[in-house]
């Protein structure tokens, strides 16, 4: 139950009798005419019981835009319900106006409508919805919670896909597909054509000219169905912040745009998310849900506070397939962390695979690293320099045993790793 | 194996701290049973201390401001002293002609218990007010007017049946003038009369035009024969056995067989005047306040539960920890710091920056520090010796040294990099 201001009026219009008549007596009628009313009016409300509550489920919405929940509200009485119905949602699911009036007529339905933005990337669960129905005199109130089941995802913002036309058309013209038919550029052969002025004189193929006593030239093209495996480390060292967001926010963003590339070059896109455990698992078959899988499969992936299990996530790259694969390990340059758990398995998934390791820098470590004018400052600064040349000497450390390593700021990062991709599919190195 | 390791070593954290979390509880309980009996004695304390009246002249007061002495001495001679301590207990004896009333201390005569003291004790034989005030007085329908004052030694001066010619009191802290023209002049006798304020003699003023110490009203119709005192102190402890102070005392108490001591309580500050307030003493606040306060009271706390009342449960929501990345490096600073260690930050600084110079300079990393120097100065345009004691001279002796060899690896650097 509860009780409305409008007792708290009528309680204060006891004032009035007081004033005519002022013994402690009155006060006292006067509380039993209030107790009075408000049992009356408890008795009379219509019991919560009688609505009936529905959830169309939100729609997936990508961080930092708006979706609504839509609570449908039916009324199995003969007696109109006034009240207030509370849609609640956790505070991260940034519901706004949760408490709606309600006014549902004798068997009817009303929609009920909650605005939903997101704070946080992942599920979030809808807590009960709580109906408060007034009694006729509007002085109390029943109330009552339900459980009506309900929940929105908040995906991946994906800032950096706003690269993807860009890197898409440079891909373009590594395929041959480009405005321009020239000579593709890459490893495998695609067919013969007709000479047409301005085609490269080597691309000429003698064979087939002598036999067809018209110049033909060979086109190739970029390498296709090859695998990329993508590794997001959600260990300890991926839940450092790095401005306001932590390092596996920009992992996911270079992950998702390398996703897309891939996928538009008709490589097949392999993505899996873990620490001691794999959390998030992607084995893109279907090329045009590719990128919409791996965003809705990594939205809930938090990184956690465990060390990872590099040797496990190495078994579970293995298993993934034995053909040769670009594995790109997106994961932090953490001198002590990589050295114990990285570079021990490394040697054997770079003698299968073409390994990229792209880290996530932080960028206050060069401010750091440059302010110098207070006794403070100067040690950070040293601090600063220290842990670079940690992480260059790591770097090195990788970069010996053939594994290429990228190391770039959160927003840098995305591009360099698609740009990698992108030269390593020119060579033909995939 | 770190995992495991880890979670072991939370358990045991966990254990070890539930077992000790039980001696702090108890710790707690104990610190607050000692509050509340220290409390609790405190109050005791107080209640004890208070019940000993400390009022000035109360009859049971022992202290030196105390009237017990007084009231001792009263007894002695045979006369009834009766103390009452509230207005209504003093309406409630009836006093009678072969009655006196003695107002002792007047610090908690309210309006409404003088205008009844004044009714109640019109049937008695003899009023004596001890230090009243104008406004009590003026309740009283007396003209009479109440001033502070100062004196000590005072002589009568006069012959009425309270002083005698040659009396003496020891001090005096009110004194009374009659109000001009009033029509007690000629009646009222008025002794301990205060000289002028510049007088050297000491002779006191003629017609007590400087207040009197004493001041006798005779008998009227509606009121018995009045005292009005000023010289109280005088009948205190500490100095009624000096001087004639006693035998003023005596004699303006012990004229009667009854004496009704009264020392207005607490109550009668507020209490209602003869005819129940309305006419009487002005009430503080309407009578209808109690109850309103009351319904006031009753909204408010209705208030709260409205408002309290929550619609439907808090919701929960596990929050990701926040871990900056930058802190192992902040702390690693800090350390650098806490220890003092100049030698190791100057060869981190030096070896960062020579790292980079070798770099831009194209010195390879083999190569001996000359070699990285020479190519320094040239591109710098610095002396070579300069540029050697920056990059590899002495460790910095204090801080300042060393803030002064990071700006200048900066520099060198800038140089390097803008010739």
């Amino acid at each position: 139950m509860a009780i409305t201001w409008r007792t708290v009026v009528l309680t204060l219009a006891g004032l009035a009798p007081v004033a005519l008549w002022p013994q402690a007596s009155t006060v006292r009628w006067w509380a039993l005419v209030v107790l009075l009313l408000v049992v009356l009016d408890l008795v009379l409300a219509t019991p919560p019981t009688v609505l009936h509550l529905d959830r169309s489920e939100p729609a997936q919405v990508r961080l930092g835009e708006a979706t609504t929940s839509t609570l449908w509200v039916t009324n199995t009485s003969d007696r109109g319900v006034r009240g207030l119905l509370r849609d609640a949602w956790p505070p991260s699911a940034g519901a706004v106006d949760a408490v709606h009036d309600l006014a549902v007529p004798p068997h009817e339905r009303v929609r009920l409508t909650t605005r939903l933005v997101p704070t946080r990337r992942g599920d979030r669960v809808a807590d009960r919805v709580t109906v408060r129905v007034l009694g006729p005199l509007g002085l109390a109130a029943r109330q009552r919670s339900f459980e009506v089941p309900g929940a929105v995802r908040a995906l991946h913002p994906f800032p950096s896909r706003r690269h993807l036309p860009s890197r898409l058309a440079v891909l373009r013209q590594l395929d041959g597909r480009a405005a321009v038919r020239t000579r593709g550029q890459g490893t495998e052969f695609d067919s013969l054509r007709d000479y047409v002025e301005g085609d490269d004189v080597r691309s000429i193929d003698w064979r087939a000219t002598a036999r067809r006593r018209d110049l033909v030239v060979r086109t190739w093209q970029p390498e296709q169905h090859r695998r990329v495996v993508l590794v997001v480390d959600t260990s300890r060292t991926s839940a450092g912040r790095i401005g306001d967001a932590p390092r596996l926010d920009a992992a996911m963003d270079a992950a998702l745009l390398l996703t897309a590339l891939a996928g538009h070059a008709r490589d097949r896109v392999q993505v899996l998310a873990g620490d001691r455990v794999v959390l998030a698992r992607v084995s893109g078959t279907d090329r045009a849900r590719l990128l919409h899988d791996t965003i809705s499969t990594l939205a809930p992936v938090e990184a956690r506070l465990v060390e990872a299990d590099w040797s496990a996530l190495a078994t579970e790259v293995m298993r993934l397939g034995s053909h040769r694969a670009l594995v790109v390990l997106l994961t932090a340059l953490e001198s002590s962390a990589v050295e114990e758990g990285l570079l021990p398995v490394l040697p054997a998934l770079a003698a299968h695979h073409r390994v990229v390791v792209a880290s996530v820098a932080d960028p206050a470590l060069a401010v750091m690293r440059g302010a110098r004018s207070t006794t403070a400052e100067v040690y950070g600064a040293a601090a600063a320099e220290r842990t670079m040349a940690l992480r260059g000497r790591t770097a090195a450390a990788l970069g010996q045993l053939g594994v290429d390593v990228l190391d770039a700021p959160p927003d840098e990062l995305p591009v360099r790793l698609a740009d990698h991709y992108l030269m390593l599919k020119r060579q033909g190195l995939l | 194996m770190t995992g495991i390791a880890t979670e072991d070593r939370s358990g045991a954290t966990r254990s070890s701290s539930t077992e000790r979390r039980g001696h702090p509880r108890v710790r707690r309980v104990t610190a607050y049973v000692v509050v509340v009996l220290l409390g609790v004695a405190l109050l005791v304390l107080l209640a004890l201390s208070a019940r000993r009246p400390t009022a000035p002249l109360d009859p049971d007061g022992a202290g030196r401001a105390g009237g017990m002495a007084l009231a001792e001495v009263l007894r002695d001679q045979g006369v009834d002293v009766e103390v009452v301590r509230s207005i209504g207990a003093l309406e409630a004896t009836a006093p009678d002609r072969s009655t006196t009333v003695l107002l002792a201390d007047r610090a908690n005569l309210g309006p409404g218990a003088t205008r009844r003291l004044a009714d109640a004790s019109s049937t008695a034989g003899r009023l004596v007010l001890v230090g009243v005030t104008s406004e009590q007085l003026r309740l009283m329908g007396l003209p009479l007017g109440s001033f502070p004052g100062s004196a000590e030694g005072l002589v009568a001066r006069c012959s009425s049946e309270v002083a005698r010619d040659a009396d003496v009191v020891s001090v005096l802290d009110t004194r009374y003038l009659l109000d001009e023209g009033s029509p007690l002049s000629a009646a009222a006798t008025h002794c301990f009369d205060l000289p002028e304020p510049d007088s050297t003699t000491g002779e006191p003023a003629p017609d007590g035009a400087y207040g009197s110490g004493l001041l006798e009203l005779p008998s009227t119709t509606d009121r018995p024969e009045t005292v009005v005192v000023g010289v109280g102190p005088s009948w205190t402890n500490e100095l009624v056995a000096q001087d004639s102070n006693a035998g003023v005392a005596l004699r303006s108490l012990g004229a009667t067989p009854r004496l009704l001591w009264y020392q207005p309580g607490e109550g009668d500050l507020t209490a209602p005047g003869p005819l129940g307030g309305a006419e009487g003493s002005e009430p503080l606040w309407p009578r209808w306040t109690g109850s309103a306060v009351t319904v006031v009271g009753l909204a408010v706390v209705l208030l709260a539960l409205s408002r309290g009342r929550r619609l439907g449960r808090l919701v929960r929501e596990p929050l990701p920890v926040v871990v900056r990345a930058i802190e192992t490096t902040e702390s690693r600073g800090r350390l650098y710091r806490r220890a003092g260690d100049r030698g190791r930050a100057a060869q981190v600084l030096r070896a960062g920056t020579a790292a980079r110079l070798s770099r831009r300079l194209a010195v390879p990393p083999g190569a001996a520090p000359t070699t990285l120097v020479h190519a320094v100065s040239t591109t710098a345009g610095r002396e070579p010796a300069d540029v050697g004691v920056i990059l590899f001279g002495p460790t910095p002796h204090d801080d300042a040294s060393l803030i002064h060899l990071a700006q200048q690896l900066t520099d060198l650097e800038e140089r390097t990099h803008r010739p």
